[in-house]
């Protein structure tokens, strides 16, 4: 599973490198898969709901040859709501490809992971329904492989297939069952919707404006310029040499008729099984980096931050046990990831996972990396950089005089760290995170900004000098972008005077008590 | 960014995205093969009732006198669901010679018949013969079905349609061009 996990690792960061150096971090769909997909299925609703208006049981390949005959809105519509469909089968792939890429499949994230698959599944057979209600030549192909595939199972006494043999019509029966199915579905995938993002705090259901309209406007356009294609109407003696490609909800067609249907069916359940798995087979012993945060009462001052901060609603506020009159937060270890977000959250200190709180922070930078450095102009410049980044930016930074001081996330980084850093005689400090909608913690980067820039608790404190930190997106395939912010930043540094190293302040027992108190 | 790299940046952006979008189009674009051009088929299509086959024998007093009273019957039957054979001749090739059960667990369910033959196109002669295997005694319900059913004629097939053969009122029907 590491392999295949590593496999899809290069492979996503390979997609990103290309569509940052084409659309920039900001614009990069590909962040923007899971929330994308729910869009999809929003334009599919809307788009859906208009043809339904339009489409009629008792005459089914008529209503829709009249809708694809239209030149205006019931082309478009028709069009749009197919092109949605492929849209959306991508989308979700590729969202399930970066999950396990990410190691984000797995733990508190199964159920978002089962449901997930569940959401795929019904989309698919979704898109089926969707087919055979056109009943031209795909829709009765794909007819008639379900029915084979329905008759294979001991479920029904007279065969389905018989409907397709052409010696009655197909009754009315079928396609309002088709029909009912096609609208039942999207409800249940509804409530799948609402238990893929259960465990979510924020959820993100719509893209970024600008890819929500790219998207949108994208499908239109090749909906107006390139009909979906409809075949003939289906002739149940007819035995057509070909039918119109959907390649995306229908590549398995050809291979699937080829073969039994009880090895279509065993390759279905071998598939979903494996889906299914992935959870299993992708689990981490819960030590180490994988280990869950763990809350220090005596540090909690009930502040609540780290409810607010965590991705996951893993951290709840419970009564406290001791005479204090606070709350005190506790983590639910079922629900945590172990993202580490909250050790950056808690000014005192108190939350985290083992090793990564703020105090292990602190006690790494203390072993005075920083101090030993050679001196530059403005002083030595630090690089915090998030380790789910490229590796080789790190080095290239490395190799440009920065020292590295590498996390697993930049929103688990306690703001107090680079205070300590810039008062241990560091000129400055640039935090490389990944991109916003790329970071595995969900919202580090966000978070990150909030502390350093607009007070969020645990806000870099007022006494640090701005001038000398500074956050940077590092997105794969943009080194460039990263490497020339890092230059402006050692020139403004380099103007600006030498620092010298303070240990004046007591930042731990600063953090412990009250931070607003403190001696400037 | 200079407004010139920013161009270039928009244009190339432009140009993927339509490119993406042509492939997504594309891959509505084309055609699937589903038969061959010249494909044409024999196809049979039919449901019905397995007649029942039944022995019955009168019951004697002494019989009658050891049942329950409200078992007492003077006939008394036992029976089976009636199994056939189909046999399908194209020309003088043997297409299928199957024995064709009733559905369920006692094959007493209707029989749901669905057979198709991948023929090559033109005239040929074709023999459909569907034959009860049991003989049917005076106590059965007599024969619904005639034995043998039987469809001996000659069908052109025409490349990119199927020929179907169904069962109506006693009698096969053939459907097509």
């Amino acid at each position: 599973m590491r392999r295949v996990e590593a496999t899809l690792r290069r492979m996503t960061r390979a997609l990103d490198a290309l569509m940052h150096r084409v659309y920039g971090w900001r614009g990069n769909p590909l962040h923007q898969s899971g929330a994308l997909a729910s869009w999809l299925l929003l334009i599919l609703t809307v788009t859906g709901l208009y043809l339904l208006l339009v489409y009629r049981i008792g005459a089914p390949a008529e209503s829709v040859a009249r809708l694809a005959a239209d030149p205006w809105l019931g082309s478009w519509v028709r069009s749009l709501h197919r092109y949605a469909t492929d849209a959306f089968v991508l989308a979700a792939l590729l969202h399930a490809v970066r999950l396990v890429g990410q190691a984000r499949e797995w733990g508190p994230r199964t159920r978002a992971w089962v449901s997930g698959i569940f959401l795929f599944g019904v989309g698919l057979l979704c898109a089926w329904t969707g087919f055979v209600m056109a009943w031209d030549t795909l829709g009765l192909r794909i007819a008639v492989m379900g029915a084979r595939l329905v008759d294979a199972l001991p479920i029904v006494s007279e065969p389905v297939s018989r409907l397709f043999a052409g010696d009655r019509p197909v009754p009315g029966t079928f396609f309002f069952l088709n029909l009912f199915i096609h609208i039942a579905l999207p409800l249940a995938m509804g409530t799948g919707l609402w238990l893929h993002i259960s465990k979510v705090a924020r959820p993100v259901l719509t893209p970024p404006r600008v890819i929500r309209w790219t998207v949108t406007l994208t499908l239109l356009g090749i909906a107006v310029v390139l009909p979906a294609p409809l075949g003939p109407a289906a002739d149940l003696l007819g035995l057509p040499s070909e039918t119109p490609l959907a390649l995306t909800t229908t590549w398995w067609l050809p291979m699937a008729e080829r073969a039994p249907a009880w090895a279509v069916w065993m390759t279905i359940g071998v598939l979903g099984l494996g889906a299914l798995l992935v959870p299993r087979l992708a689990r981490r012993p819960r030590t180490g980096s994988w280990a869950q945060s763990v809350v220090d009462p005596q540090r909690c001052t009930g502040c609540d931050q780290c409810t607010q901060d965590c991705p996951w609603e893993a951290i709840r506020m419970v009564e406290r046990d001791d005479d204090r009159p606070t709350l005190v937060a506790r983590v639910d270890p079922s629900l945590c990831v172990s993202c580490g977000i909250c050790a950056g959250s808690c000014a005192p200190m108190g939350v985290g996972p083992p090793g990564r709180t703020g105090r292990d922070q602190f006690a790494v930078i203390r072993e005075g990396p920083v101090s030993g450095l050679p001196p530059e102009p403005g002083g030595r410049l630090v690089v915090v950089a998030c380790a789910q980044g490229a590796a080789s930016l790190r080095h290239r930074l490395a190799s440009l005089g920065a020292y590295i001081h590498e996390v697993p996330c930049v929103g688990g980084l306690h703001s107090s760290v680079v205070e300590l850093l810039l008062r241990q005689g560091a000129g400055g400090v640039m935090v490389t995170g990944c991109p916003p909608r790329d970071c595995v913690g969900r919202e580090g980067p966000k978070w990150l900004e909030q502390r350093f820039y607009h007070d969020r608790e645990a806000e870099l404190q007022a006494r640090v000098d701005r001038r000398r930190v500074r956050t940077v997106t590092a997105a794969v395939g943009l080194d460039g972008d990263v490497l020339a912010a890092f230059e402006t930043f050692r020139r403004e540094i380099a103007a600006l005077e030498t620092v010298e190293p303070d240990d004046a302040l007591d930042l731990l027992a600063l953090c412990a008590s009250d931070r607003e108190e403190a001696p400037k | 960014m200079t407004s010139g790299r920013q161009l270039v940046r928009t244009s190339v952006a432009v140009v993927v995205t339509l490119g993406l979008a042509a492939l997504l189009a594309a891959s509505s674009g084309g055609a699937w093969r589903w038969h061959t051009a010249d494909a044409t088929e024999l196809r049979l299509s039919w449901s019905m009732r397995p007649e029942r086959i039944e022995q019955c024998r009168t019951l004697d007093a002494a019989e009658l006198a050891k049942r329950p009273v409200h078992m007492r019957r003077a006939v008394e039957c036992e029976g089976h669901a009636a199994t056939y054979t189909l046999l399908v001749l194209a020309a003088r090739d043997t297409l299928e010679e199957a024995v064709v059960t009733g559905g369920g667990l006692r094959q007493d369910r209707p029989i749901f018949l669905l057979r198709s033959y991948p023929l090559s196109p033109g005239a040929r002669h074709i023999r459909v013969q569907f034959t009860r295997r049991e003989a049917m005694d005076s106590a059965s319900a007599g024969p619904q079905i005639p034995s043998p059913l039987v469809l001996d004629t000659t069908i052109t097939f025409e490349p990119g349609v199927a020929v179907l053969v169904s069962y109506q009122d006693g009698a096969f029907v053939v459907r097509g061009p």
